[in-house]
C-alpha cells in the first residue's frame, strides 16, 4: 500500500477550498499552511496566463526531508506517508533545507497565541482569551480534537510541521479533508502500488507528473491536464 | 600597546560582549524569536557564527595533532595554548549554535536518536566527539603528564576534525532542489575555510621566533582558499544557470591573497583581513542557497530574499566569540597557573 494523490489541474478553480479546509481540520497557525498554493501568472497583455497550483507534501518514496532529519522526527510511516514526530523535533531545519518543495513551515513563535491576549477589539467586547475559555479547545476555540489523537494541536515553538495526508482520517477510511473539500473532485487518493485504482489510472491515462520530477524524489502527488512541470 | 593592557582591554570587551550577545540568546531560548529569518531563509548569522567558530577550532585543531604527530618541536612547545584556543572556540561554536537553535536542549537531544544518514547528525556527533577529545586532551595537560593512549587520542582528534569539517559541508553539499548548495565543493571549502582561519590565527598564538614553523603552511592554506573562491568566481560567473546565484566576489580571493602577503611580516593584520573575509565567504555561501524561494512560499515571501543581519543576530556572533575568548583566557590561565603542569 503507497498512498498517492491526483490533482487535476483541468478541474482545480483555484478557490482555495482545500487550503482552508485542512487549515479547520489540522489546526495549523494563520501563519503556516499544511496545503498551500503557487500562484504565477506569465506572458503580456492580452496574451497572459495566471496559473493556480494546489501544493502540499509530496510524501516522497525516497524523502530528502527524512534522510537529512538528525533525530528521526520525520520519518515514513505506513503506507508511505512522510509524518513527523514533534517531540522528537529539534529544530535544526534540515528537513526545510532539504525538501526542495519548500511545504514545510518553521513555528517561530508559539502557535495561536493571538488566542492569549487579553485585549478586545473594541471596548465592551469578548477578548480572544475569554473567548477561548468560553469556547474551549486547546490553544484555540478551532481546534479539532479529531486531529489531536495521532498529532500535537499545539505544537511547540521551534519545531517545524507539514502534511501528513490527514492520517488520522485515512486510518478510518476517510479521505484527507482536501479531497473531501474540493468543490470540483479536482483531487483524488488512493493506492499507487494498486494499477486498478483510479490514482493508478488517472495518472496513465492522462500522464501524471508529480513536481519536480528530474529529481528523482519519488514524489507521491501526481498533477494531471494542462500542467507544465518544467515550469516548476 | 603593552600586551597586558591588551589582554585586559580583550578580556573587557569579551565580558561585555558576553552580557550584550547573552541578552539576545537568552531571550531567543525563552522569550521568543529575534532574528530576521522566515520559512524561506531559515539559517542566518548565528548559523555562520557556529560554523566560522567550529572551522576555526578545526583548524587549530588539525595544525596542533598534525604538528604532534609529525614531532614538530614549534607546535610541540605551543601545546597548551593551541589545545584552550581549539576547545574554547569549540564551545563558543556550540553556545552560538543553542541561540540558532532555540535551546541549549535541543544541542544535546540531537545525538539520542540517531539518523545515520543525517549530514546534521554526523556533524553535531563529529563536534561533540572532538569536545570530548579536546576536553580529555586538557585534562591530561592539567594533570601534567601525558596519558597512556596519547597518541591514539591525537590521531583520532585529528582524524575527527578533518571529518567534521568535511561532513560539515556535506550539510549543504547534499541538498537537493538548491543549486548553490549542492556538490561535493561544499565540502571543500568548508575544509578550506577551516584549515585557512585556523593558520591565520595560529601565529597569533605563537611567540615571535617559532611563527617561522608556520610559514609554509599558514600561506599555503590561504592561496588554497584564494584559488578555490577563485575558480568557484570564475565558473560562477559563466553560469547559465538562472537559479544559481553568483556568490563569490571577486574581492574575496583578492582579500585572502593580501592577507597572504602580510602573514609573515604582520600576522595581526593578516588575522585582521583574513578571519573577517572567511566569516562573510561562509556567510554568503550560507545564504546564497536559500535566496531562491521554493514552492508555495514564493506566493508568500517572493521568488527572491535578500539579507541584512539585524542587531540581535551580531549579537550571537559577538556572543560566541566571547564565551570563546573567555573560556581561552579561563582554561589558560588554569593551564599556566604557578606550579602548573603546562608552565
Amino acid at each position: 500500500m503507497r498512498y498517492g494523490m491526483v490533482i487535476d489541474q483541468q478541474k482545480c478553480v483555484g478557490c482555495a477550498g482545500c487550503v482552508f479546509a485542512c487549515k479547520a481540520e489540522n489546526h495549523t497557525p494563520p501563519e503556516i499552511n499544511w496545503c498551500d498554493k503557487i500562484i504565477t501568472s506569465s506572458g503580456q497583455f492580452p496574451d497572459v496566463r495566471f496559473e493556480y497550483l494546489s501544493t502540499m507534501c509530496n510524501h516522497c518514496d525516497d524523502a530528502p526531508c527524512v534522510k537529512g532529519c538528525p533525530t528521526q522526527a520525520m520519518h515514513k510511516g505506513e503506507g508511505g506517508l512522510t509524518l513527523h514526530e514533534q517531540e522528537k523535533c529539534i529544530g535544526c531545519k534540515a528537513c526545510m533545507e532539504n525538501c526542495p518543495y519548500g511545504v514545510i513551515s518553521f513555528n517561530w513563535q508559539r502557535p495561536h497565541q493571538e488566542w492569549q491576549e487579553n485585549k478586545g477589539l473594541a471596548a465592551g467586547t469578548f477578548t480572544p482569551s475569554v473567548m477561548l475559555a468560553e469556547a474551549g479547545g486547546e490553544g484555540s476555540p478551532l481546534s479539532n480534537p479529531e486531529r489531536g489523537g495521532s498529532y500535537p494541536l499545539m505544537r511547540s515553538r521551534g519545531t517545524v510541521e507539514k502534511c501528513n495526508f490527514c492520517d488520522h482520517r485515512l486510518k478510518v477510511g476517510l479521505n484527507p479533508v482536501c479531497v473531501d473539500a474540493c468543490p470540483s473532485n479536482a483531487r483524488v487518493v488512493g493506492d499507487l502500488d494498486d494499477p486498478n485504482s483510479e490514482v493508478s489510472m488517472l495518472i496513465r491515462k492522462y500522464d501524471g507528473k508529480p513536481l519536480k520530477p528530474e529529481l528523482g524524489t519519488g514524489s507521491k502527488v501526481f498533477y494531471i491536464r494542462r500542467y507544465t512541470p518544467e515550469n516548476r | 600597546m603593552k600586551t597586558a593592557n591588551f589582554n585586559k582591554m580583550l578580556l573587557a570587551l569579551s565580558a561585555a560582549g558576553l552580557l550584550f550577545g547573552g541578552y539576545f540568546a537568552l531571550m531567543e531560548w525563552f522569550v521568543g524569536p529575534m532574528f530576521v529569518t522566515n520559512d524561506a531563509l531559515f539559517w542566518t548569522l548565528p548559523l555562520v557564527a557556529y560554523i566560522f567558530l567550529a572551522l576555526t577550532s578545526t583548524g587549530i585543531s588539525i595544525l596542533m595533532t598534525a604538528g604532534e604527530l609529525l614531532n614538530n618541536k614549534a607546535v610541540i612547545a605551543h601545546k597548551p595554548v593551541l589545545l584552550t584556543a581549539a576547545l574554547s572556540l569549540l564551545i563558543g561554536a556550540f553556545a552560538a549554535l543553542t541561540a540558532e537553535m532555540g535551546s541549549p536542549l535541543h544541542v544535546v537531544w540531537l545525538l539520542f536518536s540517531p539518523n545515520l544518514s543525517s549530514p546534521i547528525w554526523w556533524m553535531g556527533t563529529l563536534y561533540a566527539v572532538e569536545l570530548l577529545l579536546l576536553g580529555i586532551k586538557y585534562y591530561a595537560l592539567l594533570r601534567g603528564r601525558p596519558l597512556g593512549s596519547e597518541l591514539w587520542l591525537t590521531s583520532a582528534a585529528l582524524c575527527v576534525a578533518v571529518a567534521a569539517a568535511l561532513v560539515l559541508g556535506s550539510v549543504f553539499g547534499t541538498a537537493v532542489g538548491r543549486t548553490g548548495y549542492q556538490g561535493a565543493d561544499a565540502s571543500v571549502l568548508t575544509l578550506l575555510c577551516a584549515l585557512a582561519s585556523g593558520m591565520s590565527l595560529a601565529p597569533l598564538l605563537f611567540k615571535e621566533q617559532a611563527r617561522e614553523v608556520l610559514q609554509l603552511p599558514g600561506r599555503s592554506m590561504l592561496a588554497g582558499l584564494a584559488l578555490f573562491l577563485f575558480t568557484l568566481y570564475l565558473y560562477s560567473s559563466r553560469s547559465t544557470v538562472v537559479a544559481e546565484i553568483v556568490w563569490v566576489q571577486l574581492w574575496m580571493p583578492l582579500l585572502l591573497l593580501g592577507a597572504l602577503l602580510a602573514y609573515k611580516v604582520k600576522p595581526a593584520l593578516s588575522a585582521l583581513i583574513a578571519l573577517p573575509t572567511v566569516l562573510l565567504v561562509e556567510l554568503f555561501f550560507v545564504i546564497q542557497g536559500q535566496m531562491q524561494v521554493l514552492g508555495p512560499k514564493q506566493t508568500w515571501l517572493g521568488a527572491v530574499q535578500s539579507y541584512m543581519p539585524n542587531t540581535a543576530e551580531i549579537a550571537i556572533l559577538i556572543f560566541g566569540c566571547s564565551v570563546a575568548y573567555l573560556c581561552f583566557f579561563l582554561f589558560n590561565r588554569l593551564a599556566l597557573r604557578p606550579g602548573g603542569s603546562a608552565d
